[in-house]
C-alpha cells in the first residue's frame, strides 16, 4: 500500500453553498408550538470547567430543576461519562427496562467543553439504559449542544419521564429562559426538523451558530438502532449539519419518551468562556498541536482531507476490511470507496470540523449530493464525510461500492435517525442469511424483499464486482438492499 | 494588495538601531510598550545578517478560520474581526511565516495590517509598502 498524495486539482468543483431549503411552513408550524411549561433561571458561565449545577427535566410531570454538582462529582466521576453514569445510577433502579419512565437520557460535556484552543471539546457524552442491551450505554458525539449547554450554565442535562405528546425542550442561555413546549406538526426527519428548529429559535442571521437542536428520525420509532443527531450551523456552508450519538439506541429512548427535539440557544462564543485554570498552557498546547496537524497530518493521516475514512484503504491492506458482512477482508473494489476517492469529493475549500478549533477537521462534508431514491428524491443535500464506519458499514459490509449510493445511504440512516453502523452490520448479517438461504423473498421474514445484487436496477447496475474469494467459493455476489 | 517588505541590504537586523520599528508597532498600533507584542519582529543571526517575521497577506489564515472573522479588505490586506473572533489560534499554528501573534492578556491574536507605521521610522529606511497581486486561495 503506497501513501496517498493529496492533488488539489482532482478536487471536484462543486458549489458547497447549494442545498435544498427546508424552510417552509416554518411559521405554522411554530404557530403550532403549545408551552406546556417555562421557567426563569440565571444564566452562567463555567469557573474553571464546571457551572457547578446541572439541569433535570421531567416530560411527563413537567418539572424542572437545578441540581448542585457536588465535589465528590467532581473527583469521582469526572468527565461527560462519568457525570452520564453518575445521574443514571441515581435515576433508576435494578429492574428498570429501557423504556420505563425513570430510564434518563444524560447529555453531558465534560470540564474542558467548548474551549476553543484546543482540538476536540466541542464533545458530548450521551448516557442512557439501552433498548438493544437494558444496561448502560454511551455515546460520544460532537456538534454544538454540549459546548451552548455548558455555556447556558448547565454541566449535565437530565431528561427522565415519557411525556404523552411530542414536546420540544428549549434553553435559552441569553435570556435565562427554560421551555417545554409541545409540538404538533414539527417535521419529523432531522434535516428538515433542525434546520426548521435553528431558524425558529435564532432572533437573526447572526444569531443561527448560537442554536444547536438534537433531534432523530422516523425510524427511531420504529426500531431499536435510533441515534440523535446533534446539529451545528457551519457559517460558510450556511447550513446546519450534524454529528452523531449512533450507538446503543438513545435515539429510540428519546422518542420513547416523545421528545422530538432539544434546542439550545447558547451565548455568542468566545475564547474565553471556560475559564480553564492556566488558559496559558492551554492556548500555547493549542497552537503547538495546531502547528502539527499542518506539518504533519497532510503526509501522515490526513484527518483534515479524508476524515476517518483515510483508514479504509489500510484496513483493506492489512485484510481487515469488513466486506460481505465480514466474511472478506478486503475488495478489488475497494478504491471506489477509499481515500483517494474521498479526497476529491469532500469539498476541501472550506472549513470542516465540529466545533471551533478543530484543526483536525474530521467532520467533513460532502456536498451537492442529488438525492436518487426515497422521498427526497431529487433533493440536493449536504451529507457527513463519510466517516470510515460508514464507508466501511454501509460500504464495502453492504457490497456497496458506489460512493454516492454510499453517501445517500449515510444521509437517510441520519435524517431518518438510526445508526450507520448498526444498520449497515445488521443489513450485511441479513444479506449473508439470505445468500445462504436461510432468509428468502417468499419467506414471510422479509416481507417479500429480495436482499440481493437484484433488489432493484440501480442497486444491480452499481453492485459491487464479486471478490476473487467470492468466486472461488462460488459465493454468488451481492450489493446493498433498503 | 499591500505588502509589508523589508530590504535586508539596507536592514542590518538591529544591530545600529534601536528596533524602531517594533516599537512604534507596539505603541501606536497595539498601545503597549513591550516591542515583544509588535506584529514585526526583526531577528539577527550571530554570524551576520537577519531575518524577519512578518505578515505577508497570504491568506491561508483566512481559509483556516473557522468563524470568517479574518478576512481581506478593500486594499488586499487580512484584517481580523474581534467581535467575530473566538480565539482559536488555528491562524497562529497554521501560519507558515510564523506571522500571527498572540499573548496572554488578550484572547484574540494580532497581526500585521500592512498599515506602514514602522515604515516611517526605520533609520535605515529598510522598510515598505508595497502593492502585489494577490495569490490564489490555497486549500490548507
Amino acid at each position: 500500500m503506497s501513501q496517498l498524495v493529496f492533488d488539489p486539482s482532482k478536487v471536484m468543483n462543486i458549489d458547497y453553498t447549494k442545498r435544498t431549503e427546508y424552510l417552509d411552513g416554518l411559521e405554522a408550524i411554530k404557530a403550532a408550538h403549545k408551552v406546556l411549561k417555562e421557567i426563569t433561571y440565571t444564566p452562567s458561565l463555567p469557573d474553571k470547567g464546571y457551572t457547578n449545577r446541572t439541569l433535570y427535566v421531567n416530560v411527563d410531570t413537567l418539572e424542572i430543576k437545578e441540581k448542585p454538582v457536588t465535589q465528590t462529582m467532581k473527583d469521582v466521576f469526572i468527565g461527560g461519562r462519568g457525570f452520564g453514569l453518575y445521574h443514571l445510577w441515581n435515576a433508576v433502579k435494578p429492574t428498570t427496562r429501557w423504556n420505563d419512565p425513570e430510564n434518563e437520557i444524560i447529555i453531558s460535556p465534560g470540564p474542558v467543553s467548548g474551549m476553543t484552543q484546543y482540538a476536540g471539546t466541542g464533545k458530548s457524552l450521551v448516557v442512557s439504559l439501552s433498548p438493544q442491551t437494558d444496561i448502560p450505554i454511551d455515546s460520544n458525539v460532537g456538534g454544538f449542544y454540549g459546548p451552548l449547554l455548558k455555556f447556558s450554565g448547565f454541566d449535565a442535562l437530565e431528561l427522565q419521564g415519557k411525556s404523552d405528546k411530542d414536546v420540544i425542550l428549549f434553553i435559552d442561555g441569553q435570556k435565562g429562559i427554560i421551555r417545554i413546549e409541545e409540538a404538533p406538526t414539527d417535521p419529523v426527519d432531522s434535516h428538515v426538523l433542525a434546520e426548521i428548529l435553528t431558524h425558529m429559535y435564532a432572533e437573526n442571521e447572526a444569531d443561527l451558530p448560537n442554536i444547536s437542536v438534537v433531534s432523530t428520525g422516523a425510524a427511531a420509532e420504529h426500531s431499536l438502532i435510533g441515534m440523535l443527531n446533534f446539529s451545528f450551523y457551519d457559517r460558510r456552508r450556511k447550513c446546519v449539519r450534524f454529528k452523531q450519538a449512533g450507538r446503543g439506541g438513545i435515539g429510540t429512548v428519546f422518542r420513547n419518551k416523545r421528545i422530538r427535539a432539544l434546542v439550545v440557544r447558547g451565548p455568542k462564543v468566545a475564547g474565553d468562556l471556560n475559564h480553564p485554570v492556566d488558559p496559558e498552557t492551554i492556548a500555547k498546547t493549542g497552537v503547538k498541536y495546531h502547528k502539527e496537524i499542518r506539518e504533519n497530518d497532510g503526509t501522515q493521516c490526513m484527518m483534515r482531507r479524508n476524515g476517518t475514512a483515510h483508514i479504509v484503504e489500510i484496513m483493506d491492506a492489512y485484510d481487515l476490511l469488513p466486506v460481505h458482512n465480514f466474511q472478506y477482508g478486503s475488495h478489488p473494489d475497494v478504491h471506489k470507496i477509499d481515500s483517494s476517492y474521498w479526497q476529491q469529493r469532500c469539498t476541501q475549500h472550506t472549513v470542516d470540523g465540529c466545533w471551533y478549533g478543530c484543526s483536525m477537521a474530521c467532520a467533513k462534508g460532502a456536498d451537492g449530493l442529488v438525492l436518487k431514491t426515497g422521498p427526497y428524491k431529487g433533493d440536493m443535500v449536504t451529507v457527513d464525510g463519510p466517516e470510515y464506519e460508514n464507508a466501511a458499514g454501509l460500504g464495502s459490509n453492504c457490497g456497496v461500492f458506489d460512493p454516492d449510493y454510499l453517501l445517500e445511504l449515510n444521509f437517510y440512516c441520519d435524517t431518518y435517525g438510526i445508526c450507520t453502523i448498526t444498520y449497515g452490520t445488521l443489513t450485511a448479517f441479513v444479506m449473508e442469511c439470505y445468500q445462504r438461504g436461510i432468509l428468502n423473498n417468499t419467506s414471510s421474514r422479509t416481507a417479500g424483499a429480495i436482499l440481493s445484487s437484484s433488489t432493484t436496477s440501480a442497486w444491480r447496475t452499481r453492485a459491487s464486482s464479486t471478490p476473487s474469494t467470492c468466486r472461488r467459493n462460488r459465493w454468488p455476489s451481492r450489493a446493498a438492499t433498503r | 494588495m499591500k505588502q509589508l517588505v523589508i530590504d535586508f541590504k539596507k536592514c542590518d537586523a538591529g544591530r545600529n538601531c534601536e528596533h524602531e520599528c517594533e516599537l512604534e508597532c507596539a505603541v501606536k498600533v497595539f498601545k503597549v510598550d513591550d516591542p515583544a507584542q509588535a506584529a514585526l519582529q526583526i531577528k539577527a543571526y550571530e554570524d551576520g545578517g537577519g531575518h524577519a517575521i512578518l505578515c505577508d497577506q497570504c491568506g491561508d489564515c483566512v481559509v483556516v478560520c473557522p468563524t470568517e472573522a479574518l478576512k481581506r479588505n478593500k486594499l488586499g490586506v487580512v484584517m481580523i474581526d474581534k467581535k467575530v473572533c473566538v480565539g482559536c489560534y488555528m491562524c497562529i499554528g497554521f501560519c507558515e511565516k510564523e506571522a500571527f501573534m498572540r499573548n496572554s492578556d488578550w484572547i484574540t491574536p494580532h497581526k500585521c495590517t500592512s498599515c506602514g507605521i514602522c515604515v516611517k521610522v526605520c533609520p535605515h529606511g529598510a522598510l515598505s509598502i508595497v502593492d502585489v497581486p494577490e495569490p490564489p486561495v490555497r486549500i490548507i
